[in-house]
């Protein structure tokens, strides 16, 4: 029994085993010194509780996003379009602040955080109407959504609220009762930190303690069983975008009030393409998600410092992430062919 | 205002050709039931192959176009190897790929040519000028002096289209993606066909890629792709896998992208934000009329198993 659970790992440590070395291969390719790099790569993302508390900031929105992704996943759905809602979040953050400039942050915060839900949520509500409706393909729907939001970020950064001290279209600051505080200094651990744990909990007990998790879960492993058993299939997976999505705008409001402190153009980075790796890795398990999810963080914000120290290019983490997530396809197919 | 119209339609068919060979590589792999959703980074990844294929031999597009549409192919075989014979989830590996292929075109790039103020450039595909025909008012310039590409991606629809639906051999492939277990019943050599058809659609991917510096632009950006190759998804289905269909559909949103460009020129008076959402937009609206009457292959999408009991 043991060792039958102990294969399950196998494939995920195989894959993991590759990726730590392909990132030397990778460096040694172009020319630079691997082990300068896997030094700098792990110092700069675990090395101090400065660097840690970087890394921390960064698992969040991944973490989140692949939460967002992974709910609707659980019904056989792919939102592709958690950048989007991440935008949005953020969007719906910034009018929270701009527009009710005086709250006190204890009915500030909480509106500001809602409000971002509710703008990432809203902004599924497209496709997944169009899902539940006229049966269209979620994927290309969720993504033309991403590229709108982008220029509506673009539209609202550059309007009213626009800084006009930065030459980039970026929003003014929010106000300082926006600013979600900071719980502990060394590392910095944030309020955002807490609640993205907290949304997290609450995805678990949703999908595996709630007869809608049920449900969501069931559709996701045979709709039409689930219709003959009474389950209304299509509006248990358009929800379950929706509900996603609330997890991507908490995302984006988070980014705003814990970080950036202002709408920024192109402020989802990679986000999106780097969610999906921990989600398409461990669809089955959140423990997984959170645990790929701290790995991507720490790669990601490992190989900024090697653009910075190194010049080695910021996309070598997206190979990275993509090799590790096509080991795993390889070990597990491979396993599958084998038993 | 005639010469407007005309330099818009002209630049229509011009920007159309990423569409068509990207939509018509798509319908090729999907014809034999593979479902490729990685476009936009096989795109951007081919585009960079190419970008330096040509930039490093001094300027041979040639070259460029063969390691493009070579960049492609091999995600075709990576494709292919994950879900055809390790029976992964063809999603999953199309997005996996998809990611992979987004960090290896810039990784390439920077890696190669490294951070400069102003990037480098190569020559851009020039029109030909058919004799005679060119000069017909009008129609002339829309249609007859394109480049070589545009009149190569209308060959490249039409022979896909024979191919596919006047021959036998034609049918055998069809046959793979609406149901593969007849197919091999018949014969057919289902996981050949696929391995084939997924290399060769996803090299025209790679060529759809390839085009844009070697059209739009004559250098590489990070943005380069931006969003086409999502667009030429909804292209596909718009044509409903259909070859000549997907050709036209090529032409619409071709449409559509040179009209959120032409928008601000004409000095429609819409913020260019939104008119670069247009072509976004159309492909939601258009979306939906697609699904009400889809006839999609029935096999798309589905991995065959030979020794699975249910299918």
């Amino acid at each position: 029994m043991a060792d039958k659970r102990l294969l399950q790992f196998y494939p995920y440590l195989l894959s993991f085993v590759g990726v730590v070395l392909s990132i030397g291969v990778l460096l040694a390719v172009i020319g630079k010194n691997p082990f300068e790099g896997y030094r700098i790569l792990f110092s700069s993302s675990l090395g101090s509780p400065g660097s840690l508390g970087l890394t921390l900031l960064d698992f969040i929105p991944l973490f989140l996003m692949a939460l967002a992704f992974v709910v609707p996943l659980r019904a056989g759905k792919y939102n592709v379009g958690n950048e989007g809602q991440f935008l949005l979040g953020a969007v719906g953050a910034v009018t929270v602040s701009f527009t009710l400039p005086g709250l006190p942050p204890a009915v500030g915060l909480p509106l500001l955080l809602l409000t971002g839900m509710l703008f990432g949520s809203l902004w599924a509500v497209v496709p997944a109407f169009l899902l539940y409706k006229f049966k269209v393909n979620e994927i290309v729907s969720t993504i033309s959504m991403n590229f709108i939001a982008y220029y509506l970020v673009l539209f609202v950064a550059t309007g009213p609220w626009h800084n006009p001290l930065v030459g980039f279209p970026q929003t003014n600051q929010i106000g300082a009762n926006y600013i979600l505080p900071v719980l502990i200094r060394s590392p910095q651990v944030g309020t955002g930190l807490i609640i993205a744990l907290l949304a997290a909990v609450v995805v678990y007990l949703y999908v595996s303690k709630t007869p809608a998790g049920f449900e969501l879960r069931a559709v996701g492993s045979n709709p039409r069983a689930s219709l003959v058993y009474g389950i209304r299939s299509d509006m248990v997976s358009a929800l379950s975008i929706v509900q996603g999505a609330s997890l991507a705008g908490l995302a984006g409001a988070i980014q705003v009030a814990g970080l950036l402190l202002s709408l920024q153009y192109g402020m989802q980075g990679n986000y999106g393409l780097l969610s999906l790796v921990p989600a398409l890795i461990s669809a089955s398990s959140l423990l997984g998600i959170g645990i790929i999810s701290f790995f991507i963080a720490i790669v990601d914000t490992g190989t900024s410092a090697l653009q910075g120290l190194m010049g080695v290019p910021y996309e070598i983490g997206l190979l990275i992430e993509a090799l590790f997530l096509l080991l795993v396809l390889f070990a597990k197919g491979y396993r599958r062919g084998n038993s | 205002m005639t010469n407007t119209i005309v330099d818009f339609l002209s630049f229509t068919l011009g920007v159309s050709v990423i569409y068509i060979l990207a939509a018509q590589g798509m319908t090729l792999a999907g014809r034999t039931g593979v479902f490729l959703v990685y476009n936009e980074g096989v795109m951007q990844a081919s585009a960079s192959a190419a970008f330096l294929a040509s930039y490093l031999s001094s300027g041979n597009l040639l070259l460029g176009f063969v390691a493009g549409a070579l960049a492609g192919g091999l995600f075709g075989l990576l494709m292919s190897v994950l879900s055809v014979t390790l029976k992964q989830n063809q999603f999953v590996v199309g997005l996996s790929l998809l990611i992979l292929a987004e960090g290896i075109g810039n990784f390439m790039y920077k890696a190669v040519i490294g951070q400069t103020i102003t990037p480098p450039t190569i020559p851009t595909l020039h029109g030909v000028f058919i004799p005679y025909i060119s000069k017909i008012p009008f129609l002339g310039p829309i249609v007859f002096q394109q480049n070589p590409m545009f009149y190569l991606s209308i060959a490249i629809s039409v022979f896909v289209w024979f191919l596919m639906y006047r021959t036998s051999y034609g049918l055998n492939v069809r046959a793979t993606g609406e149901n593969p277990r007849v197919a091999d019943t018949q014969g057919i050599n289902v996981h050949l066909t696929r391995y084939t058809y997924t290399f060769f659609g996803s090299a025209l991917i790679g060529l759809a890629g390839t085009y844009i510096p070697f059209f739009l632009t004559g250098s590489y950006t990070e943005s380069l792709v931006s969003g086409r190759g999502w667009i030429s998804i909804a292209v596909t289905l718009l044509g409903g896998w259909k070859p000549l269909n997907v050709m036209l559909s090529g032409l619409v949103f071709a449409g559509f992208e040179v009209f959120s460009v032409y928008g601000q020129l004409l000095g429609l008076p819409v913020s260019s934000d939104f008119l670069l959402m247009v072509p976004f937009i159309a492909t939601l609206l258009i979306l939906i009329q697609v699904y009400r009457n889809a006839e999609l292959p029935q096999g798309l999408g589905k991995n065959y198993d030979r020794e699975s009991k249910v299918d």
